[in-house]
């Protein structure tokens, strides 16, 4: 890998409001035995900022779990530092992982998995208030409970309070499990794949539940999903995972609209288009792509140590991008991209790049 | 008995639609099917009728719940117990066959031979649905063996061949499902349910546990093989955004009963009903300009005691009193190029829509009809 590439990219989300929680350089290592380490998170830095929605996109097993899991402080970073309202975390000792998690908390994909089938509603939204906001009487507690079951819209909250999971809808446990990340007071809120176990026609009401929430509470948002279309609706920010590393980031129409990493390319390309009816989807990107999946063509095929992850699979690679992996390069002041051949890859991105010289890491 | 020598190549040209025409394949008139329960019936599915023609994609699409996957395997008799079937009839043509045959009336014997043999099924959790013990070799020509008389090693040499047809390498075959990648164990399911030739696979949710890139090489690899060995195909999922582009004829299912069926150029373009409409802007687009997205907010109704009329009408903007009166029937929707562009809304499309389809059983030109025979006017 190339040096560190400490990008001067201005991210899209900070005209939102002030910087809450940075992180630099995050890199994560898992030792799998016999010697093998798998580099699930390479030199990533994301930057989340107060009242703005920044969203990680990628394939599963590209390391976007792993991001959230580092950031919510379940994971030790291998290297990199997270810095919350300009100090650094140290997550040593309870009470400062405490403190940590009531400013940042977490949403979880699954909601048959992440609420307790044993306990009911109000426990899962009294214990956080009850860890996190200090003592309080129960007639406190209680009304507290209530008004948090009103801004996820559960009324009337007595109801759903007294319920178990199981009595609960999909879109209504999800709810709970706003509430409950909402009852720590959290500045972050980390929403890992929050609607893609839920039907289409709830999906789009739980991202304007969480636009919403977002907006009233001025939280800063990280938004992991696979599904690039969502994104480009809901995040200011759209940053671009493969294999562990970022790749492509830029303000989310730009991401969307004109993506410059080949990859992006390929995830723009892979998304449903209604306005090609089945002509897209015969003969898909033979001659693109012809490495097709990674996973499908087994691990024979795995690019080089050191070369750019993408290699194998990218119909623009050269000797370059299998001998040294690109830094994220700039492209304007606000998007850059892993990419050695971006004016072959993506020449109108290239070619509009501000100053018209080199690309600088 | 099989191998390629049987198949008949698909015609060239614009599949789907061209072919409408000819006797449907498969034709469900009228199926019913409850969920017998402590507290009552579920009406799981309600007189649903709808047919598949020959090399014909159509979609199912709906949320969770609304009947998708019943009425499939209803169609099919794999449903059991508490799964009742309470009406209706399913005829099943094949052209290996000399005359239809009503699937609801064959014994257990002659649906073990109709199934997979005639229609076969990818299964939802197909990522699952391998045996974690056993390797693709012994899990295909099991399958092969039961279902065609053929030695062990014709039956291998079928196995790799089928591996070949969804382009898996063949030293695959020793491997186990831990040892595949997601897409891989998909592509061995629809390899499976294609190692018998059937005419009509059914595709439950196929794809979407899969990752965007992954899901668009397998559906372009469904489609190709569709058109080389010229099966029909029911692909059941609640992604509409997919469906437009993928299948030829989209029916749209809402609390056991369906709300409309076109053709996916109709539904987008022309959608007729309003739970279709808001489907339709329910999911962000990826291209184009952004648009305003509405969702629908409420959920589906309680199946067990389901109200009176349309059951839509609690989330539906354009509903009116005289909606918990109608009786849910698909009609033409006469203002429509495609003659087989039917809705279950009468009050939408003011004249349009008006009267209900009198479609007598065999009518070839119409493609999904409620075959009930008395014609009354849904209009009040």
């Amino acid at each position: 890998m190339s040096s560190q590439a400490a990008t001067p990219v201005e991210s899209a989300a900070a005209a939102r409001g002030t910087l809450t929680l940075s992180a630099q350089g995050l890199s994560k290592d898992f030792r799998l035995g016999h010697g093998y380490v798998l580099h699930a998170v390479r030199n990533v830095s994301v930057d989340l900022y107060r009242g703005a929605v920044v969203a990680l996109v990628g394939e599963s097993g590209s390391g976007k779990s792993t991001v959230a899991r580092l950031l919510a402080g379940q994971e030790q970073p291998t290297a990199g530092t997270i810095v919350l309202d300009d100090e650094p975390v140290h997550l040593s000792g309870r009470r400062a992982f405490r403190r940590y998690k009531s400013e940042v908390q977490m949403v979880f994909q699954d909601p048959f998995a992440s609420l307790n089938p044993a306990h009911t509603v109000r426990y899962h939204i009294e214990r956080p208030l009850r860890l996190h906001r200090g003592r309080m009487t129960k007639e406190q507690l209680a009304q507290q409970a209530a008004a948090l079951m009103e801004q996820v819209r559960l009324s009337p909250a007595d109801k759903y309070l007294a319920k178990y999971p199981h009595e609960l809808s999909g879109g209504q446990r999800q709810r709970v499990a706003f509430a409950r990340a909402l009852a720590a007071n959290p500045r972050v809120l980390l929403a890992d794949e929050p609607v893609s176990m839920l039907d289409v026609s709830i999906r789009l009401e739980m991202l304007t539940l969480l636009d919403d929430l977002r907006t009233r509470f001025q939280l800063a948002m990280l938004y992991i999903t696979h599904d690039i279309a969502s994104a480009r609706y809901f995040a200011d920010e759209v940053l671009v995972m493969y294999a562990g590393q970022i790749v492509d980031r830029g303000p989310a129409e730009e991401v969307t609209q004109q993506p410059a990493h080949p990859y992006t390319q390929l995830l723009v390309s892979s998304a449903p288009d209604p306005d090609n009816l089945g002509g897209a989807l015969r003969g898909f990107d033979k001659q693109q792509h012809p490495g097709g999946n990674a996973a499908v063509n087994g691990s024979g095929s795995s690019p080089r140590d050191g070369a750019c992850s993408f290699s194998n699979r990218c119909a623009f690679a050269d000797d370059r991008c299998r001998a040294e992996a690109p830094p994220l390069l700039q492209i304007s002041s606000s998007r850059a991209a892993a990419c050695w051949r971006l004016d072959v890859a993506a020449p109108s991105v290239y070619s509009g790049r501000e100053g018209g010289g080199d690309l600088t890491s | 008995m099989t191998g390629p020598g049987n198949l008949v190549p698909a015609p060239v040209g614009a599949a789907g639609n061209a072919r409408l025409s000819g006797e449907p394949v498969l034709s469900i008139r009228d199926l019913s099917v409850v969920y017998r329960t402590m507290a009552g019936d579920v009406r799981a599915v309600d007189r649903v009728s709808l047919d598949l023609h020959a090399g014909e994609v159509v979609g199912l699409v709906g949320e969770s719940g609304s009947g998708k996957s019943t009425l499939a395997y209803g169609a099919t008799r794999l449903l059991r117990a508490p799964a009742l079937i309470t009406s209706g009839s399913v005829q099943y043509q094949g052209r290996r066959m000399q005359t239809p045959t009503d699937i609801m009336q064959l014994s257990e014997h002659q649906l073990a031979s109709l199934r997979w043999r005639e229609i076969a099924i990818v299964f939802q959790s197909a990522m699952n649905a391998l045996n974690p013990v056993a390797n693709i070799h012994s899990q295909l020509t099991d399958v092969i063996r039961a279902h065609l008389t053929l030695s062990r090693q014709e039956a291998t040499e079928k196995a790799a061949g089928l591996l070949d047809l969804v382009g898996i390498p063949q030293v695959r075959l020793r491997s186990y499902p831990h040892e595949l990648s997601g897409g891989m164990r998909q592509r061995v399911m629809i390899a499976m349910a294609l190692a018998t030739d059937p005419e009509v696979v059914i595709m439950d949710e196929p794809t979407t546990a899969l990752d965007v890139v992954v899901q668009r090489e397998i559906l372009g690899q469904i489609l190709e093989l569709k058109d080389r060995l010229d099966f029909a195909i029911v692909f059941i999922t609640h992604d509409l955004s997919l469906l437009l582009e993928l299948a030829d004829r989209i029916a749209v299912m809402y609390a056991g009963q369906l709300m409309e069926v076109a053709s996916a150029a109709e539904i987008h373009h022309e959608p007729a009903h309003p739970y279709t409409k808001r489907l339709l802007r329910s999911f962000p687009s990826l291209r184009g300009p952004r648009r305003d997205l509405t969702g629908i907010p409420g959920t589906p109704p309680d199946l067990l005691d389901p109200p009176p009329g349309c059951p839509f009408l609690p989330r539906c903007t354009e509903g009116t009193d005289d909606c918990k009166k109608i009786d849910v029937r698909l009609a033409k929707v006469r203002t429509s190029p495609d003659p087989a562009h039917l809705t279950a809304c009468p009050f939408v499309l003011p004249d349009v829509a008006a009267d209900a389809e009198d479609a007598s059983p065999g009518r070839p030109a119409v493609a999904a009809a409620a075959s009930q025979p008395s014609t009354e006017e849904l209009k009040p």
